[in-house]
């Protein structure tokens, strides 16, 4: 029933003026895409003993277009580089772009920034509002050199980890939705498997998901999803019911709504207890070793503005005085290795965790729309 | 084989693959200057991959699964949808049978699929390539294979008729 289509496309092929095959250039793009991953790929065997010092692994690494970024190198070297990023995150101001030491030139306002292994994932457009005006996805490498990544995720919530070039998010499609796994080092489409979600309760046009490993986590409205994207096993997660925070292999057990159960994604395991205030609500950092509480409900505020939390230790410390009016920009991200970003007026210090101690990072950021690198996403 | 040899084989490759990759380009985006930009980002990364590609056979489906791949990309990006004119096609063509000599009828009836669906079709119908075949090129099951074919089959006899597309009692679409 179909040999009258087949023959019409093969005539409508056949009939097609073919261009003669530029051969030459297919090859001068290719080199180029090989001396950068090959490039790439020693700057990963450098940085690697860094990155596993502060826990991370680099895998399989090699974006695929040859760019490297206007602006200022402060370190050069890859392995130095990697390591300030580990420690220091990034942030943008408009389209200037911070790694660590480094800053770069982008050629739009950028929207948002995740961190993975390989370097950074910008989502940048002409309307810096990360909801309009459409978005690009590229990796930046603390070192500058940068490829585009060939997704469209619109507003959806894309789980990323600090561990892996890999990222994970849920496409709406015809029937439901495809899981998908995405790898930024190499453009390259993972793994992919329809699922079926009930979404209509939250509203969400794609439901948000983390990644962990060989694990992707998707909620629906009940629950999440479990998805081993190297087997195809799909589980729903038993006791998910009331959790909305998910980074860094760990999820946050919510059901009793102050103290904080907080689990290992790999056996469901408690791996720490937060006693958060009453009506208040906390982000992981993204690596899953901290927690930042704020009040979250009317009547919940009080004359501490902000709480701090070690996962293994359940300890705290507390952050007042900022929401008093005194500062006219508050803003707080992450670096990958779990150091906080707080970005008070226009300077921006990066402080150890445990202890809330601060170093400046830069000040004078003055006007431009600020992104930290960490920061949790909201539909 | 030094990179020079290589480099010979690659461009051999490529011109004996080209035409019928840019072919398919253009079934896929109906549109020249978008197929040739596809052949050549497709052929781009197969010349990365070269050196782990052992078999000259499996070559050309590298290169064909990589432009599928990269295509379906592309029409994810907001501006594909927002730019291809999917909506013009008519939505009831009934009595109507479609020229067979009027190729573009068949380019605006692919145009009117899904984008998945119209991978299917391509690869199906002119790569000639099995629902296996198919489902391992889109990385899907064999079943979101057949239910692509024929909800495809079903918009393109709407829109071709069913000179073209006819409709079988039973029929499926392995």
């Amino acid at each position: 029933m179909t040999e009258r289509l087949s023959a019409l496309m093969h005539e409508r092929a056949e009939e097609l003026g073919v261009p003669p095959p530029p051969a030459q250039q297919i090859l001068a793009r290719g080199r180029q895409a090989r001396r950068r991953r090959a490039r790439i790929r020693a700057s990963a065997f450098a940085s690697l003993a860094v990155v596993c010092a502060a826990g991370f692994v680099a895998l399989n690494r090699g974006p695929a277009d040859e760019e490297r970024l206007d602006g200022d190198l402060r370190i050069a070297d890859t392995s130095r580089a990697m390591s300030s990023y580990v420690s220091e995150g990034a942030y943008a101001i408009d389209d200037e772009l911070t790694i660590g030491a480094n800053r770069f030139q982008w050629h739009e306002p950028i929207k948002a920034l995740h961190y993975t292994s390989a370097g950074v994932v910008i989502q940048s457009g002409t309307n810096p509002d990360r909801d309009e005006g459409g978005s690009s996805y590229a990796l930046v490498t603390p070192t500058g050199e940068w490829s585009s990544i060939d997704v469209a995720l619109d507003d959806q919530i894309v789980g990323f980890e600090t561990t892996s070039p890999r990222f994970a998010y849920a496409e709406p499609t015809d029937a439901g939705f495809d899981l998908v796994v995405h790898d930024a080092a190499t453009d390259e489409e993972v793994a992919r498997q329809p699922v079926e979600l009930d979404t209509q309760a939250s509203g969400w046009r794609a439901p948000p998901a983390a990644i962990h490993g060989d694990v992707v986590w998707v909620r629906g409205d009940g629950a999440w999803t479990e998805w081993d994207w190297r087997t195809g096993d799909v589980r729903p997660v038993t006791g998910s019911e009331s959790t909305y925070e998910v980074a860094g292999g760990v999820w946050a057990d919510w059901s009793n709504r102050e103290r904080w159960l907080i689990r290992s994604m790999d056996d469901g395991n408690l791996v720490g207890e937060l006693d958060l205030r009453p009506g208040w609500y906390g982000f992981f950092s993204p690596d899953g070793r901290f927690m930042r509480a704020f009040p979250n409900m009317k009547g919940s505020e009080s004359s501490v503005d902000y709480e701090f939390f070690s996962v293994a230790t359940g300890d705290s410390w507390q952050l007042s005085n900022v929401l008093d009016g005194h500062y006219s920009r508050v803003e707080f991200g992450w670096s990958p290795d779990g150091h906080i970003l707080k970005l008070l007026d226009d300077t921006l210090s990066v402080c150890e965790p445990n202890t809330g101690d601060c170093e400046e990072l830069s000040s004078g950021l003055d006007g431009g729309t600020v992104r930290l690198g960490g920061e949790p996403y909201t539909s | 084989m030094n990179e020079r040899g290589r480099d010979a084989a690659f461009a051999d490759f490529v011109h004996a693959s080209w035409p019928r990759l840019y072919r398919t380009a253009h079934l896929l985006l109906g549109d020249h200057g978008m197929a040739e930009d596809l052949t050549q980002t497709a052929l781009t990364k197969t010349y990365v991959a070269w050196s782990r590609i052992q078999e000259p056979e499996a070559a050309y489906g590298y290169a064909r699964t990589t432009l599928v791949n990269t295509a379906t990309s592309w029409f994810r990006r907001r501006s594909w949808r927002n730019e291809t004119p999917h909506e013009h096609v008519p939505e009831d063509v009934t009595g109507v049978t479609a020229d067979l000599t009027d190729r573009p009828a068949l380019m605006a009836a692919l145009a009117s699929l899904a984008p998945r669906q119209r991978a299917v079709v391509v690869l199906r119908f002119y790569d000639d390539l099995s629902v296996a075949a198919v489902a391992d090129v889109l990385g899907c099951s064999q079943g979101t294979v057949k239910s692509q074919t024929s909800a495809a089959l079903a918009r393109l006899r709407v829109v071709l008729g069913d000179a073209v597309v006819p409709s079988r009692q039973g029929a499926n679409h392995d």
